[in-house]
This record gives structure tokens, sequence and C-alpha cells, in this order.
């Protein structure tokens, strides 16, 4: 073999394989239905960690939210969403008065709502602090299995 | 184009040459030695250098790319895998893929009534904070 063809090939099967890994990564994912089932498996195996580890109630929950998830209309899942990204980016303290706040304002006749929403907007962080702690929703903690 | 070489003018040609040989002289003829065979040498010597065994190294690096590729067990497909490591482990924690996962893993913790509430009063509840 000639060095001028061996340059050649030297020059050319790099950008050769270079395009083939181009291509093969460019390439569109498929749809869901065109998995395999190693690749959905790999997809919601965070799912299934988090359900494996969950206690029944847990579990109960989650299915629960799930199909609240299915029922929704696009507008209230995009409102949702807003909702569940302000709520990642809380502090662990805060999302515990926000919790206590739904649970207890859930459990209230629309009156008693409407005076308690007057007064947090009033109380300051401190006294939200110690109401929460006062009001307390349900655990999240216990719904992990060991 | 006619690249039949006509024997009488091959042996005209010839004649030329010996002729013109003869009149070369012999510091000449030595120096056209001399530059002959250092044009040999060169030749015989690697024309490329560097360059050929580092395109073929550069080859070989993207051939074992390609093929650790290939042989990942989720670029296989219908391939068994094993047992999928957590993709939230696994992932940047401040990656794309792992808000995803985290937003899949959070709509499941907590009502979407819920989220959808926080979302309508956030302006509210989070005043002061």
């Amino acid at each position: 073999m000639s060095a001028s063809r061996l340059r050649l090939i030297a020059v050319t099967l790099p950008l050769l394989l270079w395009g083939h890994a181009a291509i093969a990564q460019s390439a569109p994912p498929a749809a869901w239905d065109q998995l395999t089932p190693a690749q959905r498996d790999l997809l919601i195996a965070p799912v299934r960690e988090r359900w494996n580890s969950a206690d029944a109630s847990t579990r109960e929950r989650m299915l629960e939210n799930a199909r609240r998830w299915q029922a929704m209309t696009p507008a209230e899942r995009a409102q949702a969403r807003h909702g569940m990204h302000s709520w990642k980016h809380l502090p662990p303290e805060q999302r515990e008065e926000v919790r206590a706040l739904y649970n207890k304002l859930r459990s209230l006749p629309e009156a008693d709502r409407q005076a308690l929403r007057e007064r947090w907007k009033e109380m300051s962080p401190e006294q939200r602090r110690r109401w929460a702690a006062e009001n307390p929703a349900p655990s999240r903690d216990s719904g992990r299995e060991r | 184009m006619n690249r039949q070489q006509d024997p009488l003018d091959d042996a005209a040609l010839r004649a030329l040459y010996r002729r013109s040989q003869g009149t070369i002289s012999p510091q000449t003829t030595a120096r056209l030695h001399r530059a002959r065979h250092a044009a040999l040498q060169a030749a015989d010597t690697p024309r490329f250098g560097w360059r050929l065994p580092l395109a073929a190294g550069f080859a070989a690096v993207f051939a074992l790319a390609i093929g650790l590729r290939l042989a990942l067990p989720g670029d296989t497909p219908g391939g068994s895998a094993p047992a999928p490591a957590p993709a939230l482990a696994a992932a940047t924690p401040a990656g794309p893929l792992d808000d995803e996962l985290g937003d899949a893993l959070a709509g499941l913790e907590e009502s979407p009534d819920f989220y959808r509430w926080l979302a309508d009063n956030e302006t509210t509840l989070l005043a002061l904070e």
C-alpha cells in the first residue's frame, strides 16, 4: 500500500468514525412506545426506587397524586407545575409552614379560611413558624420503609 | 493522443543523451550523484514525520470511543441491560435531566392540587419571608 494511500486512510478514517458518532447522537429519541424494555426500565428507575422505599400509605398517596395529574386539564397542570417549581425552591422550614397552612385551610369552613388567610398575611416570619409548629401537617417522613 | 513511441525517435534520443553525457564535466557529474543520493535517502526516511502516527492515533481513539459507546447497555437496542443505576444519583445535581426527574418525583410526593393552591397564593404566602 502506497504512503499516500495510507495517509488518505489515516485522515479519512477518524472523520468517518466521528461522523458515525455525530449521526448516532443527533438521531431524535424514539417515542415511549418505541423504546426497548431496558430503556423504559432505565427511565422509570427513580420512581421505582422511591416506590419500593415507600410504605403502603405513601404508595396510595403517590397513586392518588398520579391520578390527579392525569385528571387535570393542561392549564391546571401548568399551574400545578408552576407551584411545584416554587415549592422546590422553598427552604425546608418554609415548606412545613406552607403545608401546615394548606392542611389547616382544607379543614376549615370558608369563613374561617378567609379569617386565617388574613391572619397569615399579618404574621411575622417568627409568628408563622410558631403557628406551623402548633398546627403541623401530617408528616411525610413516615412514608419510607427501611 | 498517440502514445506509441517511434523506434527511430527513441534511438535518436538515446544518441543525443549519450553525446550530452560526454560534455558534462566530472564536477557536475559528482554533484548530480550527490544530489541523487541525498534525494534517495530522504525518500527512505518516513515522509510524514509525526503526522502519520498522530493521525493513526486519532483513528484509534475514535474507534475506541465508538466501541465503548456501542458496548454501553443503554445504547444497545433490544439488548438486556443489568439493573439500572438510579438516574437521580448518577445525574449531575444541577443538570436539566435531574430537574426533570426531580419534578417527576415531586409530582408524586405532594398533591397537584396543593401545588396549584401554592401557585395561586404564593404572593400572599411568601410575603414577608
